[in-house]
């Protein structure tokens, strides 16, 4: 079994596929992560960056999502 | 009465379900307390009545938002019969996250999957009965946008409350018994399922809690609890449920039948958010909405503003006539009115195109593609991706309008950033500030207009971008933020229907909220311009100069052969009427045409007096001579008296008690008086300024009287420049800042807290000017370069930008 990588979601490449871990977020942030499908185990994709590097883009569950860098951060994901 | 509310997640095309549904018959209202709207309807079907409610579109029901908020308290509070649950067929999985959700409220649910020709065009291949017996309730295919669906969804509706709710569960496995104890355990009375509290209770969700009298403390045991037996975290778990189980739905009810191909929107976020063209592109989509609404709009009032003209004629033909300077108060009163509520309506044909088109980005799903270019910028100065559009209406060029600007702030979800929008839009420049500019630039920078025009249209922005870096450091420090995450819906086609309601209603809104009040601080102005009133010994000269005037006509008209007909004053000063009167129209009128039925109208009205208004023999000619040079008297009399009346009126003290602090600015009270008096509407201050200057020469212009008084410089007229640029607009955006915010503070803070700023600029950079003895335009780049690095600067200071757990600040 190939050895996986496990980086934060606010240092993915784009086009990179990954697995989305866990994440340290409390509160308000945790809870809309979890409503906007960020879920522990769900595929995410590395979609763009803004023109002005931030926020990214990514797809989860099927839909556009951005976020700022700041709050990517918290997020690990596992590349596959 | 069947009560109904309609749920869906954002983007799902729940507004033109509902559109579908109600047609014009809804209302818009905000909910009690909060700026979301409420957009209620009435229908009936077979019968029976029914209410629907839109609710907020939402993600979940937790207390993420503010709409989320009133979506929950709506469900929980109003008890509605039954819910609608509208989900977006091309992309099910997501949405049964809520309708999950829904379904555990117990109460029967007509679940509509609109959206099913992209769902098809995407070879999506439902099994819609399979669906319907999975979830036990009834679901109905739609096409919002193209009218599909109507009457299915209606049969539904009469069906679905005739049953009970059926009671779909969602297993959550090893959080059941957990479920269970706390559906035993919370006694609420409502008609809400159990279960749904006692999963909200173990979501910890606050409103909940309370209700049900358990503390935070007990709640946080539980979680330990359950964390040591289990290893589960109950809120990512109960999401991960809900998640599987809308997979295992989806794989159940969905086939896809074609390849997955690209879609439309990732092909078109291709270009349209491609690092070198996402800015070209924005650019040119604000470019394109400032030209349409601001410069097409404005020309379009053009040929609106004839009508209103129109109106205005008719209104002051009803009001008792002017025995020639003797104007009856009540007369002067209606025509102050008239100019005050036509000011607002002038500006209809903007807003109606304007809001159309903001409704058309929004549907499209530009609008949060704009957030993600340009967050990046705005977030330094505290303010948010999606302040963008508020502030390029506000007018990022010459003249916007503060008014759709503040109310496009509604969808910002980071409450300190919308707070900070709000309240820096107004620095942006109005529409209605441009005429005083370009009489003062005319009056004192003729060879340099442009450049300072420059200057002034720029300058704008690294004020409103310094403001708002400043009072998100200060005021609003402890306001709430929100995390940054949002989604980039899928591009969707706007229907006509929908925008042009979208439009009409934001309108009426308008008209309604602000006309009132407008109208209401216009009679203030009115009488505080009006009394005291001018003195005795004044009347005595006015009445004098009348006198002579009317004589001099006398002396004229006795050598004529019309010497019968002109002896009476009463006759004098309805010619005199007669003549203004047909000379307004003449100049609105539109064509010859129009003229000549203008001129038939006059000499079927008035046989014996038309002679002298549109003479024929050369006695008519030289009486219509003098009643030329009478009337031109009469005006420039009458504009002594408003003068003299603006001079000693309650707003002409008052400008002249300001006198001493504004005198740093180098004001002088009759500038204090315009500046006041202009509050109500912008345009209002030409004209004071205009009035207060009247010179009686009628051919001279405003600038070239204001230029040749002599007791202002250039530099005079830039510290009046810094202040017009800071002060807020009007009265309008004033209101709309108090519904935005909802709040009488703020709306004070907005007022009073620019004005102080735009004294304290004016002063400073008129004594910096006056002290290094530099030429107006030399000032003016002073404070252009002043600004701009203060914005820089603002821009690099690093605050706090985390503040998630923030509360309010009351």
């Amino acid at each position: 079994m190939p050895e996986t990588k496990i980086l934060k979601l606010s240092e993915m490449k784009t086009n990179e596929k990954a697995r989305i871990k866990s994440y340290s977020a409390k509160g308000l942030l945790k809870q809309k992560l979890y409503n906007m499908g960020f879920i522990p185990g769900s595929e995410i994709l590395m979609v763009r960056t803004a023109p002005l590097m931030d926020p990214i883009e990514v797809m989860v569950q099927n839909y556009f999502v951005t976020i700022r860098r700041t709050e990517a951060k918290i997020i690990e994901v596992e590349l596959i | 009465m069947i009560k109904i509310a309609l749920a869906g997640q954002p983007n799902c095309g729940k507004s033109t379900i509902f559109t579908m549904l109600s047609g014009v018959n809804q209302h818009i209202a905000n909910y009690p307390g909060v700026t979301v709207d409420k957009k209620t309807a009435h229908l009936s079907h077979s019968g029976e009545k029914i209410e629907i409610v839109d609710l907020p579109g939402t993600y979940s029901f937790s207390s993420f938002s503010l709409e989320e908020r009133v979506a929950k308290d709506y469900l929980i509070n109003e008890n509605p019969d039954l819910i609608i649950n509208v989900i977006d067929a091309s992309n099910i999985k997501r949405s049964l996250y809520l309708t999950f959700q829904l379904l555990e409220l117990g109460k029967p649910v007509v679940i509509i999957l609109n959206m099913m020709d992209v769902a098809k065009r995407r070879g999506l291949e439902i099994d819609v009965q399979k669906f319907s017996e999975l979830l036990k309730v009834r679901v109905v295919e739609a096409v919002g946008s193209r009218n599909i669906g109507k009457k299915e969804i209606l049969s539904s509706i009469t069906e679905a409350h005739k049953h009970k709710a059926t009671g779909f569960e969602i297993n959550y496995e090893e959080l059941e018994p957990y479920i269970a104890r706390y559906t035993e355990k919370i006694k609420i009375s409502s008609e809400i399922s159990p279960r749904w509290f006692a999963i909200k209770a173990l979501e910890a969700d606050e409103a909940v809690l309370s209700k049900a009298g358990i503390t935070k403390e007990d709640m946080d045991e539980e979680y330990r609890r359950i964390h040591s037996e289990h290893q589960i975290d109950i809120d990512s778990f109960l999401a991960s449920v809900r998640y599987q189980s809308a997979d295992y739905l989806y794989h159940k009810c969905v086939k896809e039948t074609s390849e997955k191909r690209e879609t439309f929107t990732s092909r078109a976020d291709r270009v349209i958010l491609n690092r070198w063209l996402a800015f070209p592109f924005l650019a040119g989509v604000i470019y394109l909405v400032y030209q349409l609404s601001i410069v097409l709009g404005y020309k379009l009032t053009n040929y609106t503003w004839p009508y209103l003209a129109m109106l205005k004629n008719f209104i002051i033909s009803v009001l008792p006539e002017p025995q020639f300077t003797d104007v009856p108060i009540l007369t002067d009163f209606g025509i102050w009115m008239t100019n005050s509520a036509l000011a607002l309506l002038n500006y209809v044909p903007i807003f109606l195109i304007l809001f159309a088109l903001i409704a058309i980005i929004e549907d499209i799903g530009y609008m949060p593609r704009i957030a993600f270019i340009l967050d990046r910028v705005f977030k330094r100065y505290g303010l948010h991706g999606q302040s963008t559009l508020p502030l390029v209406l506000g007018g990022a060029f010459v003249g916007g309008c503060a008014v759709p600007g503040v109310m496009a702030t509604k969808g910002i979800a980071d409450e300190r950033a919308r707070l900070a929008t709000i309240l820096t839009v107004p620095y942006m420049n109005c529409l209605a500030k441009v005429p005083f500019y370009a009489l003062l630039l005319g009056a004192f920078f003729e060879g340099q207009m442009t450049v300072m025009m420059f200057f002034i249209s720029t300058v704008t922005i690294f004020i409103a971008l310094s403001v708002a870096r400043l009072i998100t450091l200060t005021f609003l420090k402890n306001r709430e933020t929100a995390p940054f995450v949002m989604e980039l819906p899928p591009y969707h086609l706007p229907t006509i229907k929908g925008v042009v309601l979208r439009a009409f209603q934001r309108v009426w809104v308008y008209i309604k909220k602000v006309g009132s009040i407008v109208l209401a601080v216009a009679v203030v102005l009115f009488m505080l311009l009006q009394f005291p009133g001018v003195s005795a010994d004044k009347q005595a000269e006015i009445r004098k100069r009348t006198d002579a005037a009317v004589l001099k006509f006398y002396i004229t008209a006795e050598a004529t052969q019309y010497h019968g007909i002109l002896k009476e004053n009463e006759t004098v000063y309805k010619l005199i009427n007669i003549y203004n009167t047909y000379r307004a129209q003449k100049m609105t009128a539109s064509s010859s045409a129009a003229a000549e039925r203008i001129d038939a109208a006059l000499q079927a009205e008035y046989p014996e007096l038309a002679g002298f208004i549109i003479p024929e023999n050369d006695e008519q000619k030289l009486i219509n001579r003098e009643i030329r040079t009478i009337s031109r008297t009469g005006q420039t009399l009458l504009n002594d008296m408003k003068s003299e009346k603006i001079r000693n009126s309650f707003l002409g003290m008052f400008g002249r008690s300001l006198e001493p602090i504004t005198q740093f600015a180098g004001f002088d009270w009759r500038v204090n008086v315009a500046f006041l008096s202009s509050f109500a509407a912008r345009e209002s201050a030409v004209a004071t300024l205009g009035s207060i200057y009247e010179t009686g020469k009628t051919d001279q212009r405003a600038e070239e009287a204001i230029s040749e008084d002599g007791l202002y410089t250039p530099l005079h007229a830039v510290a009046m420049l810094i202040f017009m640029i800071l002060t807020p607009p009007c009265i309008a955006t004033m209101i709309v800042v108090r519904i935005q915010t909802g709040s009488y503070g703020w709306m004070m803070f907005a007022i009073f807290f620019p004005m102080i700023l735009g004294v304290v600029m004016a002063s400073v950079f008129f004594k910096i000017g006056t002290a290094f003895n530099l030429t107006g335009l030399q000032t003016m780049l002073v404070f252009y370069v002043s600004m701009a690095v203060t914005a820089v600067a603002a821009g690099l200071f690093k605050g706090s930008s985390v503040n998630w757990k923030g509360g309010y600040l009351k």
